[in-house]
């Protein structure tokens, strides 16, 4: 290690690594830090992601990391009405269940293919300032604390994101704009591998209950539950037990994981760089508000931060006025979606069971071509206006 | 009340634990962890064999050369024609032998550290740190090298307890997909012990162990990287771990059993556990399920624990623990020498050809046979294996 770099990214999932990598590939030096002593352990997600956009970001499918293939998604009402989605209609939403340890681990190996330097067991402990600016990272190697200089510090520490805070970007967050998660890793489970299933209503308040299968006998079963309706802590997990144990195909399986976690469903925000500084991924806040995934948004933040913060250091300049090249760059792609699906996340954690009824059987009446949440929504608008009149010029 | 607790869901917990609810007994596995095969404690290599034996976890890669490295420079390679040892996934290989477990009817439950053990008449009282308690007829303890279960019922940990310390390096493709081991020995590289750089098709992990005391193990290996040439600015993990070396005498106690690293059923050679732990798990379900099927594990039942381990292990164990008495005893100098006389290419043929990691000792006979002069390293300990 160095204690010199143009660039450091704190964190080493998804997000930092595609920047590390697109940093590196622009010339720059780079060293990624990664507080845990493996990188892509412990996972905290659903594993179920699209696949559309992989290639647009250059990362290759691979065995190694895609435990299933799915078909399409089923989403269930409170009463058991089905809206099932096919691949074809989901136009991409649906895609693979993952490992998401060797995923992770895959995307560190191309951030260091291409010349990125990385660190475990090494965590930020503050941002080095000189003359007003961020100078570089203090950090804490095994134990022993150290300064390491950079010009660009990218902030890629995920939901509990400290960078942002220290360098005084707002990314507070209210209990509504939180789902606190709980999800367990069955094996012996005895489900329909072709179908990712999320359960709505009342049953996870604000959120939903997921079954993403990463086999026929595993599945990853979790809850997101709004914090803002959490009235006491171990309710997430109590209504994800109860619903395991309505459920007997998955009611047989034992878990040999069981994590909990938080994931943030927010309008976009405000602001995502400072001098010397851009947020990328779950830190920026950049996932999406209705279901919860921050793999995509995560790895396109992060190639665009990783491509800025290399045309920075080119260009010698590392204020926030070079940087908003960043913050356009990824509102340009990613923030009228977000902004769209806050607005129906606002509404759903709104909606009575009776209602979820009526808007799944609405739309799985209607014939699409592809079901997106925006068609969803433009369903939803044919048959009950009221529901989605705040937003509606929006669609 | 259940028939078993088994306390941990390694591997050979989980086998344990999978070969008793075959049998029909009440089990329920206990691991302290929320995911079970994390943390990594493992440089997940192992034989073809072994490999069949956890029920195929994917092979990263396949190898079937080795290269010793000597402090003074000597460099004995060996090369055999077809693969002799794979390179796992240390966490997908737990999860399959806990599957396994489950779907033979074994109930597993994540989070649950023992802290408490109370012996009743005829059954076993355990305690976890959150309050949660289990009612089992024996405990099984397969709760690696520091072993809870082993200090709450005073049996005595093995031997010795080797720390040992493992970094997944980001290396070059041309590195990574080699089907060469490197062993380095030293007093300076890993005292009482040796390093490893093992390729793994797409990183490389470079680990060492070092004699007990030895308090800086991280220290060695920087020091191994550097000295070794290879990159360490990308580390993708690090591991740290204890090796436990020397077989437990008397792993029971009444009701509790100890099966795999807390009883050092460790191969005393390379400390790999899996191979000798698997075949442990069998000793010990065998013991367990005669126990249970009886009056009860009762303390004077369980006396036949020791007796099905050594039937299971074989000989092996036992050779290859001499072998490590005389390893430790040499030199980096007679090391080097020895290295140099098990060069002669009828030695190296004789490794080629029959060399097992599983069974190591069994080529002390040949290679003795080969190279006479090596007796003079330690007569009276080498002759016993001839």
């Amino acid at each position: 290690m160095r204690d010199d770099y143009d660039v450091i990214v704190v964190g080493a999932g998804p997000a930092g690594s595609v920047a590390a990598r697109d940093a590196a590939r622009g010339g720059a030096s780079v060293l990624m830090i990664e507080k845990r002593q493996e990188i892509g352990v412990p996972v905290r997600c659903g594993e179920g992601i699209a696949k559309v956009w992989l290639d647009d970001l250059g990362i290759e499918p691979s065995s190694k990391w895609i435990a299933n293939e799915v078909d399409g998604a089923r989403i269930f009402s409170p009463s058991g009405k089905v809206l099932v989605v096919d691949q074809k209609q989901a136009g991409g939403e649906t895609g693979y269940v993952i490992h998401r340890d060797i995923f992770d681990m895959e995307l560190a190996k191309d951030a260091a293919r291409a010349g990125a330097e990385i660190m475990v067991k090494t965590s930020a402990i503050r941002l080095l300032r000189e003359n007003g600016r961020v100078a570089g990272v203090r950090i804490n190697h095994f134990g022993r604390e150290s300064d390491v200089r950079a010009k660009i510090v990218i902030g890629a520490d995920g939901y509990e994101s400290q960078v942002g805070r220290w360098a005084g970007i707002d990314t507070n967050l209210t209990p509504n704009d939180v789902d606190t998660c709980y999800q367990y890793t069955l094996v012996g489970v005895d489900v329909d591998k072709r179908f990712n299933d999320f359960y709505c209503g009342s049953i996870a308040p604000g959120g939903y209950i997921w079954v993403f299968p990463k086999s026929a006998d595993t599945a990853n079963v979790g809850i997101g539950h709004q914090l803002s309706k959490v009235k006491h802590p171990g309710d997430p997990k109590r209504r994800l037990d109860e619903f395991i144990a309505k459920h007997p195909e998955l009611r047989k399986g034992y878990p040999v994981r069981e994590i909990a976690g938080a994931v943030s469903i927010c309008a976009p925000i405000d602001r995502t760089i400072a001098d010397g500084i851009m947020l990328v991924g779950d830190a920026a806040r950049l996932v999406d508000p209705v279901h919860g995934g921050g793999v995509f948004s995560g790895c396109v933040s992060g190639s665009i931060a990783g491509k800025v913060a290399a045309e920075a250091v080119k260009a010698g300049d590392y204020s926030s006025a070079f940087l908003d090249r960043y913050e356009k760059g990824w509102r340009a792609q990613l923030e009228e979606k977000l902004f769209r699906n806050w607005m129906a996340k606002e509404k759903m954690a709104t909606m009575s069971d009776e209602t979820f009824d009526k808007a799944v059987e609405a739309v799985a009446s209607v014939d699409m071509k592809e079901i997106s949440v925006l068609n969803v929504l433009k369903a939803i608008k044919e048959r009950f206006p009221e529901l989605i009149k705040e937003f509606e010029d929006l669609l | 009340m259940i028939d078993v607790a088994v306390v941990g869901a390694g591997p050979v917990g989980s086998r344990t634990a999978s070969l008793l609810a075959k049998a029909g007994f009440s089990v329920e596995i206990l691991e302290e962890n929320r995911e079970v095969g994390r943390p990594v404690q493992c440089a997940g290599l192992v034989s073809p064999r072994t490999c069949e034996m956890l029920g195929k976890p994917r092979a990263l890669n396949s190898l079937r050369g080795v290269r010793v490295h000597s402090a003074l420079g000597t460099v004995l390679e060996v090369r055999a024609s077809e693969p002799r040892a794979v390179v796992i996934d240390r966490s997908e290989a737990d999860k399959l032998v806990a599957s396994e477990a489950v779907k033979a009817g074994a109930k597993l439950h994540l989070g649950w550290q023992l802290s408490a053990l109370e012996t009743k008449d005829d059954f076993v009282i355990l305690s976890s740190m959150d309050g949660r308690t289990a009612e089992a007829r024996l405990v099984i303890g397969a709760d690696g090298a520091t072993s809870t279960v082993r200090r709450l019922s005073g049996i005595v940990p093995p031997a010795e307890l080797l720390p040992a310390f493992e970094y997944e390096l980001a290396c070059g493709s041309e590195t990574a997909v080699s089907d060469t081991v490197d062993i380095w020995l030293g007093s300076e590289v890993a005292p009482g012990f040796f390093g490893w750089t093992i390729p793994t098709g797409s990183t490389l992990r470079v680990g060492l162990a070092v004699c007990p005391g030895e308090a800086n193990a991280k220290g060695r290996l920087d020091a191994l990287v550097s000295r070794t040439g290879l990159d360490g600015s990308r580390v993708l993990g690090s591991y740290a771990g204890l090796l436990p070396i020397g077989i437990v005498e008397k792993p029971y106690a009444d009701r509790v059993m100890l099966v795999g690293d807390s009883a050092g059923h460790v191969k005393p050679l390379s400390g790999g556990g899996l191979f000798t732990g698997l075949l442990a798990a069998q000793a010990c379900a065998k013991t367990a399920a005669s126990c249970l099927t009886a009056d009860g594990p009762s303390l004077s039942r369980l006396s036949s624990y020791p007796s099905e381990l050594k039937c299971a292990l074989g000989a092996e164990v036992t050779r290859a623990s001499s072998l490590r008495s005389v390893f430790k005893s040499m030199s980096d100098k007679t090391l080097d020498s020895t290295l140099r006389t098990l060069s002669k290419p009828s030695a190296v043929a004789l490794v080629a050809r029959e060399g097992d990691i599983d069974f190591p000792s069994r080529l002390s006979k040949g290679l003795l046979a080969k190279c006479p002069s090596l007796l003079g390293l330690a007569p009276r300990a080498l002759k016993s294996l001839l």
